[in-house]
């Protein structure tokens, strides 16, 4: 059967124009085709149990269930971890976590708290793809990321010409791009590439700050840029009309990287005294705005919060499910992961649950595996975009006998209370 | 099984039942003709003289959808300092001004209200709302679909569509975006700060297409009109709490021609720009103009004094508030083609000039508006205050020396510039009966509820009167939903979870021709996934529909 309009869970562009051919045993992309749907859909087809297992042996699905919930019963301080799911894994993973006094946390927070607690502080002014595609004439991407973790972001986003502009978009590659290759469809006069370590991207921005400020500025060097590139550039993002700044909150991999995107939010909200500017913060791959967005509504608070005292409680450092399993600070690991089969659970020594892809592929085998549904592809569902606004359908491309992972974490729930 | 509920004074004002005593009687969720001959009572609640009204209806509450989302994740200091805890039904959650939507379900029906509307619903952000609404237990809730910054309709206009192919646009994006009504915020104004406009008054143009605001009043209205649509065109007037503001709304009502509108939080478009500070009360002047239009209605906005957030589709105007902001941190956000948003937190002060003044504007708009049918309790929650200051705000309404006392404590000159001591029109019962029940259930269509006639929903409040109209308000001595008993001394009884109203006008499905080629050139998703299905509704995003009759469309 062939499907039209087909949703790809598999980044947070969450493209919806894939045409899918779809057998039992054969899922063909045959439009919309990029790096990570081939993969995402290939390990759909991979050997795979349909059968819970209890240390690597079978066990009759209830069996399981009723082991899991007495895990989390006598459990002190249950994670219930990476949440690379749909948004009804995770609206279900909420609820459990109250009952069960979890800490709940997405597989990729770290990236996530970089934007979240600028936002928290600050605020922004952001915009969405949509207006991107039609509103942009000058765009700066810092990083280059771009091209393995959103491979469509140029052919859907920038490429096309912009509804509302006469001139063509202006793009400016800002980014440690030594030995990586300028994708094909940005070699030509519209694209400058600014090469800068991320390291120095906060050097770069704040001498465009103070150059917009009028400041004089005491040293001519910044990221590899002096002071009269840094003047020029001031001088284009104030003549543009609409300049939108993209980044990738995981490839600031370096501390206190909130500081760095505080000082580009920062230099948004100036140039919108005069002109106009928005971000767009690229993220939302493995479903993390999905449960970001689920886990602020369903408790007022972001992700890396805990239910522990009966009531939430958040704090982005204490409550950073990698440092409590480094710590040894939880006793129990539920790990939700129906989307991909490479997400296994962290390697860890204490117990773990794993509601999860049919095939994946464990580092360690846990206690109990329940094996669930791809959403996208065994049942329907949702998953957030990068830009937090658009939510997607998730569609069925086949028949499974396999439960959703909010199927099991319901059952689950309900045992438990 | 079949409840009586025995010797109650009934508040029905859709029947003009006015504190009689009347037995009233349930059966299948539903209210019925008390039966003849002799039945089994199953259930009995002796009331003697409690006061008996319709569960009360919000027509305008920010409880839903991505805006609000991004205010709880921007107010993350407050929701630390209010956690509210988990009990044996309730789950937990956080947060005074922009709760989380479980609490903000419960508080919602611990007050005695079971059916609430999202006033600013994004098409492009529909599902979230929807999925935000089905998480918030023990509610009905609906959406107004924001249309008239949309570059779709603008280009529409732009063009000079014929108004029938408007009328299509409109009615196609209700049935998508799985809807009640239609909302539209600072007309052309969200897309005209996207191309850097900072202002537009009614009768300026958005630069692009060469479109005003009136001209979109004009037409969106019309289509609301002509289409059947139960409730009016819900408009947020250019203009937003900009002093002299009140000559736009004035022009606003103007710009619909005769259409039904409903102006919405009027409070924040009610100022003058008199006395030496520039900025004075033109209540008097909208109060009047309103009453004497009968096919215009309002909203108030009221604003309490606290801590609050304001959350807007209006990016324009909030661009500017963010120079106001308490404490000073902001969001603003364009959106898809189709609209923005702007949340700033603000800290409303009675000590300060123009927020005391601002709350004696909205005060004078309630006292001075002579027909309770076609003026709405709100703050625009969290807006003006959050919905939990509702029972302060009715007591000021209903009892003068209360209000008075709170008189005495704002800023002296703004008292001086308030015409509010020389009101001393006192709400009854009666009165706010009409406003949070009969009246908002008429003006958005819902025959099956806001009232206690047969076959309504039995979703009834029951409140033991005391001397404190405030503490009455507050905690009902019970709520039923759908014949259900809910809430018992203001205590939650039964977790219940609520269906999403909508409306279902006829249109001609060729516009989806026009629609697909716009989408596949300009947009980033696919026409066919834009749309929400009865079926996605129900079962992925968890709040089955329920259709409300339109009217024949008439063009």
């Amino acid at each position: 059967m062939t499907f039209k309009n087909i949703t790809c869970p598999f980044c947070g562009l969450a493209c919806d124009d894939l045409t899918v051919s779809a057998k039992q045993n054969k899922l063909d992309i045959l439009a919309g085709q990029c790096t990570l749907n081939r993969a995402g859909f290939n390990q759909a087809l991979w050997e795979k149990t349909s059968t819970a297992m209890m240390q690597g042996k079978e066990i009759a699905h209830a069996t399981a269930i009723d082991k899991a919930a007495s895990l989390l019963k006598k459990s002190e301080a249950p994670l219930i971890g990476g949440l690379i799911t749909d948004v009804n894994g995770v609206r279900t993973a909420m609820a459990l976590a109250d009952a069960c006094g979890a800490v709940i946390d997405h597989q990729d927070s770290q990236a996530i708290f970089r934007n979240t607690r600028v936002l928290q502080d600050t605020g922004w002014m952001t915009t969405t793809l949509t207006e991107v595609r039609n509103r942009a004439d000058l765009v700066i991407m810092i990083g280059s990321q771009v091209l393995d973790d959103y491979p469509r972001f140029f052919e859907r986003i920038i490429q096309p010409k912009p509804q509302f502009r006469k001139k063509p978009r202006q793009i400016i590659l800002l980014g440690s791009w030594d030995g990586r290759k300028i994708p094909a469809e940005l070699k030509g006069d519209n694209t400058t590439v600014i090469k800068t370590p991320m390291e120095s991207v906060a050097e770069v921005i704040a001498a465009l700050r103070a150059t917009l400020a009028e400041r004089v500025l005491d040293n001519n060097q910044f990221g590899g840029m002096n002071s009269s590139a840094i003047q020029e550039l001031a001088f284009q993002l104030k003549e543009s009309q609409y300049s939108v700044f993209t980044w990738s909150a995981k490839e600031f991999d370096m501390p206190h990287s909130e500081l760095v995107i505080e000082q580009l939010v920062e230099l948004i909200k100036d140039l919108n005294t005069t002109t106009r500017s928005s971000g767009l913060p690229l993220g939302g791959s493995n479903g993390s705005i999905s449960a970001n967005q689920v886990c602020t509504w369903q408790s007022g608070i972001p992700l890396r919060s805990s239910f522990a005292q009966g009531q939430p409680q958040h704090d982005a450092l204490l409550f950073d499910s990698q440092r409590l399993l480094k710590n040894a600070e939880a006793d129990l690991l539920l790990w939700v992961s129906s989307l991909r089969s490479d997400q296994p659970p962290p390697d860890t020594d204490i117990p773990t649950i794993a509601i999860g892809h049919p095939a994946t592929q464990f580092k360690r085998l846990p206690e109990i595996f329940i094996p669930v549904g791809i959403p996208g592809i065994d049942h329907t569902g949702h998953t957030f975009r990068m830009d937090g606004v658009v939510t997607l359908p998730l569609h069925k491309l086949r028949e499974t006998s396999l439960l959703s992972a909010a199927d099991v974490l319901s059952q689950l729930t309900a045992r438990i209370s | 099984m079949l409840i009586k509920l025995t010797g109650g004074k009934i508040y029905d004002p859709a029947h003009g039942i006015n504190g009689k005593v009347k037995n009233i009687y349930i059966r299948d969720g539903k209210i019925i003709q008390p039966p003849k001959g002799r039945m089994k009572v199953d259930k009995e609640y002796i009331l003697n003289g409690k006061i008996v009204m319709a569960g009360a209806i919000d027509l305008h509450t920010h409880i839903g959808g991505g805006k609000v989302n991004l205010a709880r994740t921007l107010m993350t200091h407050e929701h630390r300092t209010d956690p509210h805890p988990q009990t044996t039904l309730k789950r937990s959650g956080s947060g005074h001004a922009t709760p989380d939507t479980l609490s903000a379900g419960y508080r919602y029906a611990e007050m005695g209200y079971t059916t609430c509307f999202e006033p600013a619903l994004l098409p492009s952000n529909a599902r979230q709302s929807h999925m935000e609404m089905a998480d918030t237990p023990m509610l009905d809730t609906g959406g107004y679909a924001l249309l008239g910054s949309d570059d779709f309709l603008l280009k529409m206009l732009a063009d000079n569509a014929d108004q029938s192919a408007i009328n299509d646009y409109v009615a196609w994006t209700l049935h998508a975006s799985q809807c009640i009504g239609i909302k539209v915020v600072n007309p052309g104004g969200i897309n005209a700060f996207k191309f850097n406009q900072r202002s537009l008054d009614v009768d300026e143009d958005n630069q692009y297409y060469n479109i005003s605001p009136r001209d979109i009043i004009r037409s969106l209205s019309r289509a609301i009109h002509e289409l059947g649509v139960p409730h009016p065109l819900h408009v947020h007037c250019s203009n937003l709490g900009v002093p002299g503001n009140f000559e736009s709304t004035l022009a606003t009502m103007d710009a619909a021609e005769g259409h039904p509108i409903h102006l919405t939080h009027i409070q924040f478009h009610s100022y003058g720009t008199e006395g030496e500070r520039k900025f004075s009360s033109a209540a008097a002047q909208i109060a009047e103009a309103v009453n004497r239009q009968k096919h215009i209605s309002m909203d108030v906005g009221q604003i309490l004094f606290g801590q609050t957030a304001t959350i807007s589709g209006d990016s324009m105007k909030q661009y500017t508030n963010h120079q106001h902001a308490h404490p000073k941190k902001w969001i603003c956000m364009d959106i898809e083609c189709d609209a923005g948003c702007g949340i700033v937190p603000f800290r409303y002060r009675d000590k300060d000039f123009v927020n005391a003044l601002q709350w004696a504007i909205g005060l004078e708009l309630f006292l001075l508006a002579d027909d309770p049918w076609r003026i709405f309790l709100t703050t625009d929650h969290p807006n003006g205050a959050p919905f939990t200051s509702y029972p302060h705000l009715i007591r000021l309404l209903m009892d003068r020396s209360f209000r008075n006392d709170m008189l005495a404590h704002i800023n002296p000159l703004a008292k001086q510039h308030t015409i509010l001591d020389t009101l001393d029109r006192e709400y009854s019962l009666y009165e706010i009966a009409i406003m949070t029940r009969a009246a908002p259930a008429k003006i958005l269509g819902l025959k099956d509820r806001g009232h206690l006639a047969k076959n309504a929903l039995a979703d009834i409040t029951v409140y033991d009167p005391q001397d404190n109209i405030e503490a009455m308000f507050e905690k009902p001595l019970y709520v039923f939903k759908s014949g259900e008993l809910i809430v018992e001394k203001g205590q939650l009884k039964k977790i219940v979870r609520g269906k999403t109203q909508v409306v279902r006008p006829d249109y001609d499905i060729s516009i989806e021709k026009k629609l697909n080629r716009y989408f596949n050139r300009y947009h980033t998703m696919k026409l066919s996934n834009f749309k929400i299905s009865d079926d996605e509704m129900a079962e992925g995003i968890g709040s089955p529909v329920k259709v409300h009759a339109c009217k024949d469309r008439i063009a």
